[in-house]
């Protein structure tokens, strides 16, 4: 089993698109198993629920493979499917109407008053501990902030890309991870009143 | 560099998203500024926050599973994502959109049908003339009338106002 994946790992994702779109069923699950566990991190990142990230991938492998034919090679296959990713689970989010804005409050007006500086993680913590407490403030948050800081935080996206991807304005991305970061700190701080620095 | 021109600057720096030009001045000016220097300490510590936990892992044969399904024609939940929840979703909607298309052609072939109506119902000139037959019959109605002997009128009225006679 690891010899011909070792084999193919050598393999251009090229290659294998060309392999898939003449009928190798072989090579698009190698590609599959290439990008598996980068889309399954993404998608978590997102749901708590294994199930709904199962899915999530999953559906974004077979778009992926329905419009395969419309893969340009401009961008890397991992940029191209990526993106798809990114929209399935975007899509997911919207009809699941996971926004919990409330109506008398405007998410992009919020928070723009002084705030207690927050402390870094505890160096004894454990990184999973970190990550629990830094995914139950951010399920708080409205969508809208919410994904913003997944992409720039956790994904690294550059400013340019998130606006490409949520077909916004740099300057609403820049405006919105500003107010996104207030609002996490806010958050942070209410939840976890401990990591505040005395003032 | 002005703290009211730095203060901008400072998220851009600490995701990578200013140029040099930019960068040099502002961090010249976060060396002898502390409130600009906190703040992007601040920043720096917020960005701590942001890590991952434990790595996902991938249930066994996913990749198989989905080349096999991709390969059968499942073009995936383009309309919806959700698993069994969302195929539900998907029968739910293919019965409205029968429904609505049943109501839609029970409705075009209801107008249809009233239209119809309608039209035969219609004079077919804008003239106004009476039916020559039904003219005729009641002409022939009035002369019997007129011919008839008064008695007789008064003993038909007698005869149907009789309670006698209607029990009968």
């Amino acid at each position: 089993m690891a010899r011909p994946l070792m084999q193919n790992a050598a393999r251009e994702d090229i290659t294998l698109v060309r392999e898939v779109l003449a009928g190798n069923q072989a090579s698009f699950q190698l590609l599959v198993e290439r990008y598996e566990g980068k889309l399954f991190a993404l998608a978590r990142r997102y749901t708590r629920s294994m199930v709904e990230v199962e899915d999530l991938v999953q559906d974004t492998f077979l778009k992926a493979f329905s419009r395969l034919d419309s893969f340009q090679h401009q961008s890397s296959f991992y940029t191209w499917i990526y993106r798809i990713a990114t929209n399935t689970i975007l899509d997911f989010l919207k009809r699941r109407g996971r926004s919990p804005i409330q109506a008398v409050e405007d998410p992009e007006a919020a928070f723009d008053g002084p705030q207690a500086s927050v402390a870094r993680p505890d160096g004894s913590m454990e990184r999973e501990e970190t990550s629990r407490i830094t995914y139950s403030v951010l399920d708080s948050m409205p969508e809208i902030f919410r994904t913003v800081l997944i992409m720039r935080e956790f994904e690294n996206m550059a400013y340019q890309d998130i606006a490409d991807v949520l077909e916004i304005s740099i300057g609403t991305v820049e405006s919105r991870i500003f107010r996104a970061r207030a609002r996490f700190k806010q958050r942070l701080l209410q939840l976890y009143p401990d990591f505040a620095l005395p003032q | 560099m002005k703290c009211q021109d730095a203060q901008p600057l400072i998220q851009g720096y600490l995701d990578g998203e200013i140029t040099e030009a930019q960068a040099g001045p502002l961090r010249q000016h976060l060396l002898a500024c502390t409130p600009c220097r906190t703040t992007t300490q601040d920043g720096k510590a917020l960005k701590a926050w942001f890590v991952d936990g434990d790595p996902v892992t991938v249930p066994a044969g996913f990749a198989a599973r989905v080349a096999r399904r991709a390969f059968a024609g499942d073009r995936g939940q383009e309309q919806s994502v959700g698993g069994a929840a969302a195929s539900t979703g998907s029968e739910e909607g293919k019965m409205l959109s029968f429904v609505l298309h049943l109501t839609a052609v029970a409705a075009a072939l209801l107008m249809a049908f009233s239209i119809g109506i309608r039209t035969g119902e219609m004079p077919k000139t804008t003239e106004l003339h009476a039916d020559d037959a039904s003219k005729e019959w009641a002409l022939n109605e009035l002369e019997m009338l007129n011919a008839s002997p008064e008695s007789d009128l008064e003993a038909e009225a007698a005869a149907s106002d009789s309670p006698g006679e209607r029990g009968q």
